[in-house]
């Protein structure tokens, strides 16, 4: 009878074991399917509200008095609008979403407004994403919720501002911040209306969270900037750039924590059912040495189970995890539920990754097992 | 042709160490039936597995064929006793999850000695088992058991049969029945050494030995 044949026998006449130990590495492959399947969705999803969070990051002329910024929101000395284009064509810049800008307050019948020039956004060679902000045409104006209700405009209102036409394309809806009285145009726009061509006082970016060990991004993009432009200086609103890293750095905790702590839980279990198994099969074992079986053979025994609890597990995990991340899935990801699709790379793992990993957990129990004196199990009582 | 000279077995406990088997010389030599009698705890299954490559005496040598079995590595001693050495114990240790005929063939998993399925089944035949070869250990009697156990070491025709208490839990014709088959194995020429603590099967042996607080002395010969 081969080694084969004798774990299929044992299967069969200890069901409940063979269960629970398929129960152990199914309900790891289920979980590990389940998160990787929705786990693009699940990054997706987390970069969107990090993006959604807004510009962490502001460049502003070096001069730039810091207490008039904040007391303002803007400040009046200006630098040239290429710098931001310049900024494109850095190599390993830590930031991304750049965005020149022209903030100044301007008077609107009789009404002291916040008018906002902006460029298409742009980022640097290898990092294009798509735009953070609505892209605003030359001669069109989007205007802030309290600006719009105070003023009487809507939505193809056409207005003047400093002798120039401009169509509103939409009002925006209430942030509840100071943007709520901003006028909206594109650059070239403003730059006209304020008398400032080529120029722009603020670039709003997006650090890009390439952590190195040991360095303080912030100092890092200081250096990269000041080097390459000595007129400017960054500062990053810390608020917006702690609530990124902290979102960030759930998720990571999440997969580098639970994840494994899920696996050793599930090795401990298989271990146990396996240590329970060998004690059970104390007298087979006595036996199969009697018999003149080795140590490979016997080991076989139970390292083959443990395999075949893994292939079992693997299949029905996969299974259970693709199902749970198909239908759950979209619940819980509701703008990137497109891309949660059945994983077929994770099946392949799983069926290399889970018998392995079965087989390891069971080689402590298989080796105490095989190590076992076989006189003192065959003693009779 | 299996020989134990001058094997000596300590058990060390917690309690104290426990002289198993002192200074101990035995031997078997084929077509002989040797039965070694002493009370329990008395040293004769320890003897028995020292003699079967199973349990390695703390001093002392057990040869078979003048071989030493324990200057042999594990897996040597494991093949040893696959080609050499057959085992029939009291509680019977057939495997649960096989039946009958999957028992006795069991032993070929370990060597192949030519032995065939049909052996296992006439040996079944011959114990009286030949209406019971798909039934589980479960299903069977006492007796039926231990005639099972005796075919699953007879198989392979090994030199020598150590059997421990092999009629410990049998009625009087079970019991009779076994030492007969075991009795018709000597007889074809093999070595047969059965330890017991009764008086079961001395009209068959050879010679009797009788092993108290670990040491042998011959009852017998």
């Amino acid at each position: 009878m081969n080694i084969i044949r004798l774990i299929l026998k044992e299967i069969a006449h200890r069901k409940m074991n063979f269960l629970l130990g398929a129960l152990a590495a199914a309900a790891a492959v289920t979980l590990f399917t389940a998160f990787f399947t929705s786990s693009q969705a699940s990054q997706r999803e987390t970069i969107r509200l990090m993006r959604d969070m807004g510009y962490n990051l502001r460049i502003i002329h070096k001069n730039a008095d810091m207490s008039e910024y904040w007391s303002k929101g803007y400040t009046d000395l200006t630098l040239p609008q290429e710098t931001a284009e310049l900024f494109t064509k850095e190599k390993d810049l830590m930031f991304t979403h750049i965005l020149a800008t022209l903030k100044k307050p301007v008077e609107w019948n009789g009404k002291r407004i916040i008018l906002v020039g902006i460029s298409t956004e742009v980022s640097p060679e290898g990092k294009k994403k798509p735009s953070m902000i609505f892209s605003i045409k030359p001669g069109t104006a989007y205007a802030g919720y309290t600006l719009a209700q105070e003023m009487g405009v809507s939505r193809g209102d056409t207005i003047e501002l400093g002798g120039k036409p401009l169509k509103i394309e939409n009002t925006l809806q209430e942030e509840g911040s100071e943007s709520d009285i901003f006028l909206y145009v594109d650059l070239s726009d403003a730059q006209a209306i304020l008398n400032l061509p080529g120029q722009v006082n603020e670039i709003k970016a997006l650090d890009c969270y390439c952590q190195i060990p040991g360095v303080d991004p912030l100092d890092m993009m200081r250096q990269q900037v000041a080097a390459a432009y000595p007129d400017v200086k960054l500062f990053q609103i810390s608020s917006i750039a702690k609530a990124r890293m902290d979102q960030r750095h759930m998720l990571e905790m999440y997969f580098a924590w639970i994840m494994p702590i899920i696996a050793v839980a599930c090795g401990v279990w298989i271990a146990a059912m396996v240590m329970i198994n060998a004690r059970e099969r104390r007298e087979e074992i006595g036996v199969l040495r009697a018999l003149g079986y080795g140590s490979g053979k016997i080991a076989g025994l139970f390292l083959g189970k443990a395999i075949l609890i893994g292939l079992i597990g693997a299949c029905a995990g996969f299974a259970l995890g693709t199902i749970m991340a198909l239908r759950i899935g979209p619940a819980m990801f509701p703008e990137t539920a497109k891309s949660i699709q059945t994983d077929w790379a994770t099946l392949r793992w799983a069926l290399i990754l889970t018998p392995a990993f079965a087989a390891v957990s069971s080689f402590i129990p298989t080796m105490l097992a095989v190590s076992q004196d076989p006189a003192e199990t065959l003693r009779p009582e | 042709m299996i020989r134990a000279e001058q094997i000596t077995k300590t058990y060390r406990t917690k309690r104290g160490d426990i002289q198993a088997l002192s200074q101990v010389d035995f031997q078997v030599s084929p077509g002989e039936f040797v039965i070694v009698k002493g009370p329990s705890g008395s040293g004769k299954t320890t003897l028995l597995f020292a003699l079967g490559g199973m349990l390695r005496p703390s001093n002392g040598a057990v040869k078979l064929d003048e071989h030493d079995l324990y200057s042999l590595t594990r897996a040597q001693r494991a093949r040893v006793r696959a080609d050499r050495i057959g085992f029939v114990f009291q509680m019977f240790h057939l495997t649960p999850y096989l039946t009958v005929l999957e028992n006795v063939m069991l032993p070929l998993g370990a060597s192949k000695c030519g032995a065939t399925r049909e052996d296992a089944i006439d040996l079944l035949n011959r114990v009286g088992l030949d209406h019971r070869l798909d039934h589980r250990p479960a299903e069977l009697s006492a007796g039926e058991c231990q005639r099972a156990a005796i075919a699953r070491a007879f198989l392979r025709k090994p030199s020598v049969i150590l059997a421990d208490e092999p009629t410990g839990n049998l009625d009087p014709d079970n019991a009779k029945l076994i030492m007969s088959h075991l009795n018709e194995y000597a007889q074809q020429g093999g070595a047969v050494v059965l330890v017991t603590h009764g008086e079961t099967g001395e009209e068959y042996a050879h010679r009797i030995a009788i092993i108290r607080d670990g040491r042998l002395e011959i009852a017998r010969s």
